[in-house]
């Protein structure tokens, strides 16, 4: 049985879930080759090529946002708009999580892109400069 | 002998000639004689001994004193040699103390200008460890200070960002997604 890269496998999945083919036997399909290989443990990296190849053909970007408060509606579906627009993706998946540390701001992290406007990382880059 | 004033008497009795002065030629002759012989046999075994012994010392005399003349000018030898040697010795160790005299002070005058490039060097060394300490308390309170400013900061920001004034500073950093 052939192995096949992390890489080939996330364009297969990605290419199951934009054509419209079955998706039924997907997660098992992927599973047995990881297996096959011997990758069990590499799970969590196959899933973010996953992500990496959605974003990359400009159709969804994970984003996992970090706030210090929970975020309301509006600032959210701005905060898609906006990812949208910067990632040039069809679609966003806002995966959100408050941790009071940050202190103020927020943090979005995608596949492919980063930004972090927290005060956390400002004093940081203050902290790492003096 | 016994009888000579008995000879004198006789003498004293014949008048003329040699008897007038009572002397007796019988016994003048007989003493002559005995005196000749004497010096004869003195002449023969006696004095020439006597004579042989007397320049035998004469000259064992005068060997000793030409041995003392000698002894004297080889001990007048020995003593100028011995002062010359001495003044020698004196010459030598003039120039021996001066030669030393002059190395050790040329020793000292090494040893104190080694001493003062050791003892500029060890300046230096101080000078540029307190330097490096110095540099490094210095970096040391500047960290800590701003530790701490930015630990206070935290405190008093996570004091005074409440929800309403976080969710201006979201809205900020949304916008600021654009430019970036």
């Amino acid at each position: 049985m052939t192995n096949y890269s992390r890489r080939q496998l996330a364009s297969y999945a990605v290419n199951v879930l934009t054509e419209g083919l079955d998706t039924g036997k997907l997660p098992t399909n992927l599973a047995a080759a990881m297996i096959n290989s011997g990758r069990q443990k590499e799970v969590g990296l196959l899933l973010a090529d996953i992500d990496q190849q959605l974003e990359d053909r400009g159709l969804l970007a994970r984003a996992h946002v970090t706030a210090a408060h929970s975020l309301p509606e509006r600032l959210s579906t701005e905060l898609e708009k906006q990812i949208k627009a910067q990632a040039g993706v069809k679609a966003v998946d806002l995966v959100v999580q408050v941790d009071k540390e940050q202190l103020g701001g927020v943090k979005v992290e995608t596949a492919s892109h980063s930004w972090d406007n927290t005060i956390r990382k400002r004093l940081d880059t203050i902290r790492e400069a003096v | 002998m016994i009888n000579v004033p008995i000879h004198f008497a006789e003498a004293e009795s014949s008048a003329s000639g040699i008897g007038a002065f009572n002397i007796n030629l019988k016994a003048f002759a007989f003493q002559l004689a005995t005196f000749v012989i004497v010096l004869l046999i003195l002449k023969k075994w006696v004095f020439p001994k006597l004579s042989a012994t007397i320049e035998a010392r004469r000259q064992t005399l005068e060997e000793s004193l030409e041995k003392a003349k000698q002894t004297e000018e080889a001990l007048a030898s020995a003593e100028k040699k011995a002062g010359e040697i001495i003044q020698s010795a004196r010459d030598q160790a003039d120039r021996s103390m001066a030669e030393a005299t002059a190395q050790a002070k040329d020793i000292i005058a090494k040893a104190e200008l080694a001493a003062d490039a050791q003892a500029a060097r060890l300046i230096a060394e101080a000078e540029e460890r307190l330097g490096q300490e110095k540099l490094r308390l210095y970096e040391d309170l500047k960290g800590e200070l701003a530790e701490l400013v930015i630990l206070t900061t935290e405190k008093v920001l996570s004091e005074k960002i409440d929800e309403r004034r976080d969710r201006r500073l979201v809205e900020s950093a949304i916008k600021e997604l654009v430019h970036d």
